[in-house]
């Protein structure tokens, strides 16, 4: 047994999100964890009962699944849960500039419940608004359970891919991962702003139609980012590609050094670490 | 009473689920089936009242950039001069996403709904007889141990 012995972790905190169908918690843990920051998975009923406060963390991550069986459409009774039953602390952990990432069902929910493409975050603010666009139907009618290929089209302000130019692979799992904007204006807005993180392309880094756009997608978008950065959604897990062997093609040594979808989860951390770890801060304290 | 909320795809997107149907009908032989469109239905019991009902439609069950609802059942140009068919559960079958509606109701703050069930209403162009409909029914859109399908011509 320790006793009086004093450590620090010094490691920013990630809340995982949890709620009846999501079922991607425990790698977006595991993928937080070994970036480097600590992480807990929270029901979103410990928020709205005060038993958890968002306040302690640093990072949200809403995981994919399928949260509430996807009933009424994908990640919509949860995105009302974030608007009605604990939209003040959402609220202020996107306004206080702190990290959001939504990964499938995940970025569903961020959509559908305003903090996305949250085109007036800014210092202070989380840009949280009416719902501009949406995460809709596959064009193929079919659920899409496969590995594409990702390329970032211009410098983005995503806090999340950082550094991240070159093509990616990552799987894609979803029935519902079509975006559609209410309007030209928002369309217009999300590429003047550089907030496409995103698009699907072949190997070599060009768009097209399906299967290299897998869902029908307009602008051929899998992820975007609100206008600060530290909020961001995407329909492909990067959970799901952290170490080499989850790649189908490792053995053939097409799966790199590092899986493609750790960088996403290091950025957070790394940004976190610098950004919202308040200097010389004791954490975690242990007995 | 019975609240009905009928939430449909705008008419400039895809249904890709109405495209499918089409896909499937040929594979069955059956030619002339030239259009489907799918409908969610949404019934609700208790005391909802008129502005509930809309709210409802509006933030839970129609998705605003790719749906739209009517609280009531759908007529004009979207059903004219087609089949409908409304396939539900049977009695006694659990309907999942019911429960699910019930919990987001509450998540809204309205009270009074005491059930809610769901069905699916599809809406079917095409030079098609009864007898095709019935086998559209039977064959791809109705599992008929635990569903039963209503037709009608609009």
């Amino acid at each position: 047994m320790r006793i009086g012995r004093k450590t620090t972790t010094g490691k920013p905190k990630a809340l995982v999100l949890r709620v009846a169908g999501i079922n991607c918690d425990r790698e977006t843990k595991h993928a937080f964890e070994i970036a480097g920051a600590a992480a807990d998975l929270v029901h979103i009923n410990q928020i709205a009962r005060g038993e958890k406060n968002m306040k302690d963390y640093h990072i949200l991550a809403v995981p994919g699944g399928f949260s509430y069986g996807d009933d009424i459409s994908a990640g919509k009774v949860l995105a009302n849960e974030l608007s009605l039953k604990i939209a003040d602390q959402v609220d202020a952990f996107v306004a206080e500039g702190k990290l959001v990432i939504g990964i499938c069902n995940g970025f569903q929910v961020l959509v559908k419940a305003g903090l996305l493409p949250g085109f007036d975050a800014a210092g202070g603010a989380s840009g949280t608004g009416a719902q501009s666009l949406t995460v809709f139907d596959n064009d193929s009618g079919k659920f899409e359970c496969r590995w594409v290929h990702l390329k970032m089209p211009a410098d983005s302000p995503c806090v999340f891919t950082k550094g991240m130019t070159e093509i990616i692979t990552l799987p894609v799992a979803h029935g519902e991962g079509k975006l559609i904007f209410d309007s030209k204006e928002t369309r217009r807005r999300l590429w003047d702003n550089n907030q496409v993180v995103y698009q699907y392309t072949d190997a070599a880094g060009e768009t097209g139609g399906y299967p290299i756009n897998p869902n029908g997608s307009e602008d051929h978008i899998a992820g975007i980012c609100n206008a600060t950065g530290r909020v961001f959604g995407l329909m492909p897990h990067p959970e799901r590609f952290v170490v080499p062997t989850q790649h189908p093609r490792w053995t053939r040594g097409e799966a790199g050094r590092k899986g493609d979808g750790i960088a996403i989860f290091e950025n957070a951390v790394r940004f976190a670490k610098k950004e919202l770890l308040p200097t010389g801060a004791i954490h975690n304290i242990h007995y | 009473m019975t609240t009905r909320i009928e939430v449909y795809i705008k008419e400039n997107l895809v249904d890709a689920a109405g495209d499918g149907l089409l896909k499937d009908i040929e594979d069955l032989n059956i030619t002339g089936a030239v259009g489907a469109r799918f409908i969610r239905v949404t019934e609700i019991e208790g005391r909802i009242g008129k502005k509930q009902a809309q709210r409802i439609g509006a933030e839970l069950l129609c998705d605003p950039v790719s749906q739209e609802f009517v609280v009531g059942t759908i007529s004009g140009p979207l059903t004219k001069g087609a089949w409908i068919i409304e396939v539900r559960y049977n009695h006694g079958v659990t309907d999942p996403v019911s429960e699910s509606t019930m919990k987001g109701i509450a998540d809204l703050g309205i009270a009074g709904a005491t059930a809610a069930g769901t069905a699916t209403k599809v809406v079917l162009r095409g030079r098609l007889s009864k007898a095709d409909v019935d086998l559209i029914s039977r064959k791809l859109l109705a599992n008929n141990i635990i569903q039963s399908y209503t037709i009608e011509k609009n």
